[in-house]
């Protein structure tokens, strides 16, 4: 880990206003939760807000916009290769620059869906349970969208396939697809640590496994693609 | 210093441009076709045309399996619902026009080759309104294709011509205003944001967290009978709104809870989209000329 990088990559993932598009999404849940509650005087629902639109779409996005603000328009501009040349290990560059966007993901996401929770008058069990999902869904997004904005020039538009298509899209009509789905993993491990009800049937040892392949896979394998790193031309 | 002078000129045959100059309207339409190609990968690198056909393939698959059913099976013709097929793509439709908007939109703003296009005669504003022509056009195609495969497909499966042409018409209204609004908002994510990663998030965030908010918020309002007031959030997504409009104005089946029932609300939604969208152009334009007078 080198705390430069994290550092020059947190300046470049916030600095210039760029922060404002990724605090707009989770802002705009906690509008909705606010909307939902005031329109219908009763406490919003947390499977409907909370969870398919908070956990599904939110957080995957934040995470989404996070990882590949880290690393995407470096490699798109080519100026990666400054960074390449200094001696640092390419492990420690993916590792800190991943460090930065889980960082600021995990704030915003966990920070988002429990300020929805709590303005959307939701039991004091789901606050807690949407802060932890929503920290751990950050974790593992950022981890796997690094890895895919580092093995491809178009790393956003992979990872919004991952999410939109695999994981909902698809993920609806065949529920196999939830061993793949970092989604099923996160709720499992949060309906375990927080007692919430989340409809995840897997067994707690796979998800458990999953999660820190994704983890550790993800990282890695953004290192080991920054070690092998080409230049190359746009297209 | 001698003033004798021993240098010749020499003509060594540069000759000046003697053909025809085409006009104006030339340099446009030079631009629209080149602008529209692109998009769709026309003109680049092979891995740029994987991205908008795969696209476009999973778009049709809808299509073809209703004409398939059709042709097959033989149920009654109501399958080919063209007024619905938008929303039922929209996440196809979405990632294609985030994806394929930083095409036109972000290279030459970012790197500053954009003051140098500029500097010919053909202008900022024409050429932002061109480039925003070319995505409207490619998004047309997009979205277009689908249902005319439908049509013909279901002709060919003995659907019958009198019954389907007014439907299809009705749509292909709608796919032209949901092409206009969607690359008003591509365009401005892109030339706002001038990174690739950035505006791809911006353009989903804005499609389709828009379309479930507005679903959600939209049965809500239903739910509490304020239908009037429900119609009216459709203007926070362009989909459901192009569904407001073909309901209203031309009859067609709703895909969302509250579509507005009487034309005069429908037509008042379409001009107050088509209002926000001239604003959009309007800052659009005005964004090119201030970065291409760098």
């Amino acid at each position: 880990m080198n705390p430069t990088i994290s550092r020059l990559a947190l300046r470049g993932l916030v600095g210039q206003r760029r922060g404002l598009v990724l605090l707009a999404l989770p802002l705009v849940l906690i509008l909705l939760a606010l909307a939902v509650r005031l329109l219908t005087g009763e406490p919003i629902s947390a499977r409907g807000v909370l969870v398919e639109v908070g956990l599904a779409v939110v957080v995957p996005l934040v995470a989404l916009l996070a990882a590949n603000g880290v690393l995407g328009p470096e490699i798109d501009d080519g100026s990666v290769v400054y960074l390449l040349s200094t001696p640092v290990s390419r492990y420690a560059v993916a590792a800190s620059k991943w460090a930065t966007a889980a960082g600021v993901s995990v704030v915003l996401s966990s920070g988002g869906l429990a300020a929805a929770a709590l303005v959307g008058g939701v039991s004091g069990r789901w606050v807690l349970g949407s802060a932890v999902a929503g920290a751990i869904a950050a974790i593992l997004y950022t981890a796997l969208f690094a890895a895919m904005s580092s093995a491809t020039r178009h790393g956003m538009i992979a990872g919004l396939v991952y999410v939109l298509l695999i994981e909902r899209g698809l993920g609806t009509l065949l529920s196999g697809l939830r061993y793949l789905s970092v989604q099923a993993f996160t709720q499992r491990i949060a309906e375990q640590v927080a007692d919430i009800d989340m409809p995840v049937d897997m067994g707690l040892v796979y998800a458990v496994v999953a999660v820190v392949v994704v983890l550790v896979g993800g990282v890695a394998m953004a290192g080991w693609r920054l070690e092998r790193f080409q230049l190359r031309g746009d297209e | 210093m001698a003033s004798e002078r021993t240098g010749v000129i020499h003509d060594i045959g540069y000759r000046t441009y003697t053909g025809p100059r085409e006009g104006r309207w030339a340099i446009v339409a030079a631009l629209l076709r080149h602008g529209a190609l692109s998009t769709f990968g026309f003109g680049r690198s092979g891995r740029a045309k994987v991205l908008p056909f795969g696209l476009l393939v999973v778009t049709l698959v809808p299509a073809i399996v209703f004409v398939g059913i059709l042709s097959f099976i033989g149920m009654d013709a109501e399958l080919l619902n063209y007024a619905g097929y938008q929303q039922v793509t929209s996440g196809f439709v979405s990632l294609f026009v985030a994806a394929q908007a930083p095409v036109l939109f972000t290279r030459d703003l970012r790197s500053g080759a954009i003051s140098l296009y500029l500097a010919r005669p053909l202008g900022a504003a024409t050429f932002a309104l061109v480039r925003w022509g070319s995505l409207v056009l490619a998004i047309l195609a997009f979205v277009v294709t689908p249902l005319l495969v439908m049509f013909f497909g279901g002709l060919g499966a003995g659907a019958s011509f009198p019954e389907e042409a007014p439907k299809l018409l009705v749509a292909l209204g709608g796919a032209v205003l949901l092409a206009v609004l969607l690359a008003t908002i591509g365009a401005t994510a892109a030339s706002l944001t001038m990174r690739r990663g950035l505006a791809i998030g911006g353009t989903i965030v804005v499609l389709i967290f828009g379309l479930g908010a507005t679903a959600i918020l939209q049965e809500i309002g239903r739910e509490q009978n304020q239908e009037a007031a429900a119609a009216w959030l459709s203007l926070f997504s362009p989909f459901v709104l192009v569904d407001a409009v073909q309901h209203g104005l031309g009859d067609a089946t709703s895909s969302f809870e509250t579509p507005p029932d009487d034309p005069a609300t429908a037509a008042l939604l379409l001009l107050s989209a088509l209002a926000l969208a001239a604003l959009a152009l309007l800052m659009l334009v005005r964004r090119y000329r201030r970065r291409g007078s760098r």
